[in-house]
């Protein structure tokens, strides 16, 4: 009986335990936005300089995976309901009209 | 009797023309104050041309917003943008509005220039950040 009441413990104890490692163990990814202020292709770094003015440091290798995104002129039924997109417009009255739209397409996976 | 007439004519004309007199007297106050009227109406002009000259105007400040498109109506041009805070902005477009899509192209880290804005998504290891993407958008040449 006491056996028993032990080997339910310890798979108890292991459930619990268990996700909370394996959390631990994934290496969560963080997004940082600047501009670079250096980009060294030799020593494989860059530094990133946030609107804060914080400096960041960063390595790059061959599996670091870089995108441009290339404007193209577009329009208004073009764009998708949830899209990402970046406006800018003036306050006439109690009207906001649009000047721009900037839409981000999202990069397909594998791309 | 005629002495005794002509003396009483004499002064009746007397006493008429001084009662007119005094009558002007009596009916002059009330004119002065009409001089400060006159001179208030003068006055007065270029307080009314201080509006005249109205301020210059201000200029409309554009304002930035992000977030994702929530609503776009093509027949009434308009469309609601829900930012990151979850606030929705309502805006109107006609044709002079500037649309363009930002379409992702692989690039090489020896394609960035310095000062060019840039989102890095990292991971850390240690005391290093190692870059697993790096994301920039290329600016619209004058004329596109």
């Amino acid at each position: 009986m006491g056996k028993t009441f032990t080997c339910i413990a310890v798979l108890v104890a292991l459930c619990i335990a268990g996700p909370a490692l394996a959390q631990e163990k994934k290496v969560k990814a963080e997004k940082v936005s600047g501009d670079v202020g250096l980009l060294d292709l030799e020593k494989n770094y860059m530094i990133v300089v946030t609107k804060e003015g914080k400096l960041i440091t960063v390595d790059f290798d061959k599996k670091t995976k870089v995108t441009k995104y290339v404007p193209q002129a577009t329009k208004m039924s073009d764009l998708n309901l949830g899209e990402a997109a970046s406006v800018t417009y003036k306050k006439q009255g109690d009207k906001n009209i649009l000047d721009s739209v900037d839409v981000r397409v999202k990069a397909k996976k594998g791309e | 009797m005629n002495n005794l007439l002509s003396i009483t004519g004499v002064v009746l004309v007397i006493f008429a023309l001084s009662s007119c007199a005094l009558e002007q007297e009596k009916a002059a106050p009330p004119a002065k104050p009409a001089a400060p009227a006159v001179a208030e109406a003068k006055k007065a002009p270029p307080v009314e041309k201080a509006p005249a000259a109205k301020a210059p105007e201000v200029k409309a400040e554009v304002i930035k917003a992000g977030g994702d498109v929530g609503l776009l109506d093509l027949e009434k041009n308009y469309l609601i943008l829900v930012t990151k805070e979850g606030k929705l902005i309502t805006a109107d477009f006609n044709n002079k509005t500037k649309v363009t899509k930002l379409v992702p192209q692989p690039a090489k880290m020896a394609d960035i220039n310095l000062g060019q804005s840039a989102t890095v998504t990292y991971t850390s290891k240690g005391d290093k950040k190692i870059a697993q993407s790096v994301e920039y958008d290329l600016k619209a040449k004058k004329g596109e």
